[in-house]
């Protein structure tokens, strides 16, 4: 190797040289102390802007600035750590003069003793450590993709998450807007919603762990049953007190009287249901209602009857204007409207002209299957053998109160419908109390239905436990 | 109290020294065909006032590297062959009754010790007795016979072979005796175009023409010029790591039962400069230490009989040591790796 040891510039060069190497390696130390914590500070501040953006917190700003200084700190941190390591100048120099070949030349010269080795030696590929870049740069890059992905990854609402996690049984909430709505729009009573309220609180009382439990939403759900048939009663009911009061009013004056009388008695029998319902009307029918005794209403005047049936028509429509507004209850139900275009034919449509009932502007209720209506599927038919003739027209069904009161849950249905019944005079009955009701199901008809609430589940299962 | 820092050598005194070690080497080599690495060894030696041990087998020619370079050098040499009764005496010289102006005394009739190169001959074949009688002359460079200590020629140089094949009737060096040399050199068997070179230019009965090329004080004046070679303080840390770790402690040296003591230290320090000299340098190097760390650090490592049983040797033992010291003493981090040069 030449060495040409007459330039006075080689202290300065050799010397710049060690400082280098020694600047490279201390680097070295200090990338190796640096890199796991600056791993670890990523990894910390991955799941931290995740947690801020699932807690939907306004603490990403803060959480960038915090792996900022966190960093930082790491890296002085690191240093002061890896400092013992570092490499001296003068260790600096050993290692190039041994990696050059030449001869312990530079500590020599550094001593005093012998000249620098010249400039002229090419270090060009020679340099005594090579950067091992993969390592360090594959860790920064791991870190920079580990806080990149935290800010691009789709993280859920943790709010939306809990609002969800506590939610009540859907049944339950469906009732309660149906019980807001109806109150809003003043279609039934106060204490008919307070009873209905009662009901949700006692079902919300249980832990909040139970309520997606069986029982729970078993409860619910038979709430949310129990609560549309009431309601679908009380429509039915508004409709048969408003049409025996406006046949009352409609009756010309040389009416027979045991036409009147059975039509004052229909009125009677509607607004006696109305105040046994689950559910009783609000506002003026209601009131209207509520003045007259059941056997003075034969005694209104035409005038007052027709006061009567249009207040029982106007609570009707804020019935199903209230519950229309509340979805998850099929208005069906409620029955066929009075001014149900369904059931007056227009003389137009090819159903009018082929005799068969008009289906324009028809109801929900004309709009049914068997009715004509557009139905896909097993239909709403029920699945039970009965008469055949049940499943048209106008459904008339016997609904009857249960024999022993005493059993009967709060808020059961005890409903009592204007229909036909089939009674077989010669048969014998045997002697009857007076005012009581016999339980006469059709054959294959449901004669009783036991509904338990949830409190009373609750006693039989710790029974048969 | 410490002797005055020697005033380092200068580049051209270096350079000048060089020439003259050439000169003194290529006479050697046409002593001794072939043997180039062992010439330079005796030559280390001879420059760092060491004695050297050379194992090899009989008719390789080492005495006549050693009557080569008594001539070469001018210097007188005596030669001795080593037998199981030989006797001190026959080394380091006898009184003997003479009588003079009438009177009868004892006057001291040096022996082959007296000499600026001894070549004790399989050595290993005296008593042990006799062997420690070189101790004296080798360490301290005098001979004391009853009572009377009579320093020895300067420069005294042994140089000493040992046969390695013949066990029967040898009684082998003790460690401290072997301390005493700086140097243990395996004399290699000599290869075919080695041989064949020998064949043409040598004949049996007639020695070699060999020139002096150099007077006892040019080589004393390049003795104490090997002593100013710089050691530079990283060498010398090179030197204490390297001796340090053929501690039987330090894991690298297992197998180890006894390791190199600072007089190994000293032999290296010494060696490195001599040869550093030899290349017309006027520092020390790391690859002087190791050039010169198997022949000095060979003989002083003790192997317990695990390693001999595993096969191990201190040669190896010395290979792995030169591998896993570096001459930079602090490792680099995992980011950096040594470039290889």
């Amino acid at each position: 190797m030449p060495i040409d040891t007459n330039l006075a510039a080689g202290a300065a060069h050799w010397e710049r040289r060690a400082r280098l190497l020694a600047a490279e390696i201390n680097a070295g130390w200090w990338l190796s102390s640096w890199l796991p914590t600056a791993l670890a500070i990523g990894i910390a501040g991955t799941f931290a802007l995740l947690w801020a953006r699932w807690q939907a917190l306004e603490l990403v700003p803060f959480a960038w600035g915090a792996i900022g200084v966190a960093l930082v700190l790491a890296a002085v941190a690191a240093w002061f750590q890896s400092r013992p390591r570092f490499e001296s100048v003068a260790s600096a120099r050993v290692l190039l003069e041994e990696r050059l070949g030449l001869h312990a030349r530079l500590s020599s010269a550094a001593a005093g003793v012998g000249d620098w080795p010249g400039r002229r030696i090419d270090l060009d590929g020679r340099w005594p450590v090579r950067l091992r870049a993969t390592r360090p740069v594959m860790l920064l890059a791991m870190v920079g993709a580990m806080l990149a992905a935290a800010m691009v990854i789709p993280v859920a609402d943790a709010g939306a998450f809990r609002r969800q996690a506590i939610e009540a049984p859907a049944d339950a909430e469906i009732v309660s807007k149906w019980i807001d709505e109806l109150r809003r729009e003043e279609a039934i009573d106060e204490r008919s919603a307070g009873d209905v309220n009662e009901r949700i609180e006692a079902i919300l009382e249980r832990p909040r762990d139970a309520w997606y439990e069986h029982a729970t939403l078993e409860a619910a759900g038979t709430l949310r049953e129990q609560t549309a048939a009431e309601l679908a009663a009380l429509a039915r009911n508004l409709a048969a007190a408003e049409r025996a009061a406006a046949d009352l009013a409609a009756a010309p004056s040389g009416t027979a009287s045991s036409e009147k009388h059975r039509d004052s008695q229909a009125l009677a029998a509607a607004a006696r249901q109305l105040a046994l319902g689950g559910m009783r009307p609000a506002g003026d029918a209601g009131t209207k209602l509520g003045k007259e005794a059941a056997e003075a209403l034969a005694d209104l005047s035409p005038e007052q009857l027709r006061e009567l049936a249009a207040a029982l028509r106007a609570n009707r429509s804020k019935l199903k204007a209230a519950l229309a507004r509340a979805a998850n209850f099929d208005l069906a139900a409620l029955g066929p409207d009075s001014d149900c275009e369904g059931c007056k034919p227009c003389g137009n449509c090819k159903e009018c002209r082929d005799g068969k009932p008009c289906k324009k502007g028809a109801c929900a209720a004309c709009s049914r299957a068997g009715r004509g209506g557009i139905s896909r599927g097993p239909g709403e038919a029920p699945m039970k053998a009965g008469k055949e003739e049940d499943l048209g027209a106008t459904r008339r069904e016997l609904v009857t109160a249960p024999t022993d009161v005493e059993r009967s849950a709060a808020g059961e249905l005890l409903d009592v419908v204007d229909a036909e019944h089939a009674v077989d005079e010669s048969a014998y009955v045997g002697p009857q109390a007076g005012g009581s009701i016999a339980p006469a199901a059709d054959g294959g008809g449901p004669s009783r239905v036991d509904n338990l609430l949830p409190r009373e589940q609750d006693a039989v299962r710790r029974f048969f436990k | 109290m410490n002797p005055p820092p020697l005033i380092p050598l200068d580049d051209a005194q270096a350079r000048h020294a060089a020439e003259s070690i050439g000169r003194l080497r290529r006479v050697l080599q046409g002593v001794l065909f072939g043997q180039n690495d062992l010439i330079d060894l005796v030559i280390v030696g001879v420059l760092a006032r060491g004695h050297v041990l050379l194992e090899g087998l009989p008719g390789l020619g080492k005495t006549e590297l050693v009557k080569g370079l008594a001539r070469a050098l001018d210097l007188k040499h005596k030669r001795v062959q080593f037998t199981p009764d030989l006797l001190p005496g026959d080394i380091t010289g006898n009184p003997v009754l003479e009588e003079v102006d009438g009177r009868r005394a004892f006057t001291f009739q040096p022996g082959p010790v007296f000499a600026n190169i001894l070549l004790a001959d399989e050595i290993n074949r005296a008593s042990p007795k006799t062997q420690s009688a070189l101790l004296e002359a080798m360490q301290e460079r005098c001979v004391t016979v009853m009572g009377q200590t009579h320093p020895l020629p300067s420069p005294f140089l042994v140089l000493a072979t040992q046969n390695p094949i013949e066990l029967e009737g040898t009684y082998p060096l003790p460690e401290a005796q072997l301390d005493r040399f700086l140097f243990k050199v395996d004399v290699p068997a000599a290869n075919v175009e080695t041989l064949e070179r020998i064949v043409l230019e040598r004949e049996i009965g007639i020695p070699p023409e060999v020139p002096c090329v150099m007077d006892t004080h040019a080589l004393t004046t390049l003795q104490d010029e090997v002593r100013r070679v710089y050691m530079p303080p990283p060498v010398a840390n090179f030197i204490a790591r390297l001796v340090a770790a053929t501690a039987p402690t330090n894991p690298l040296a297992a197998g180890v039962r006894y390791g190199a003591s600072p007089r190994a230290a000293l032999a290296l320090s010494a060696a490195a400069r001599a040869r550093g000299l030899c290349q017309g340098r006027i520092n020390a190097s790391y690859e002087d230490v190791r050039a010169v760390a198997l022949p000095v650090l060979r003989h002083r490592l003790v192997l317990d009989y695990g390693a001999r049983l595993e096969g191990l040797t201190p040669d190896g033992i010395v290979a792995r040591l030169l591998d896993a010291v570096p001459a930079h003493d602090k490792p680099l981090p995992t980011s950096l790796k040594a470039a290889k040069v």
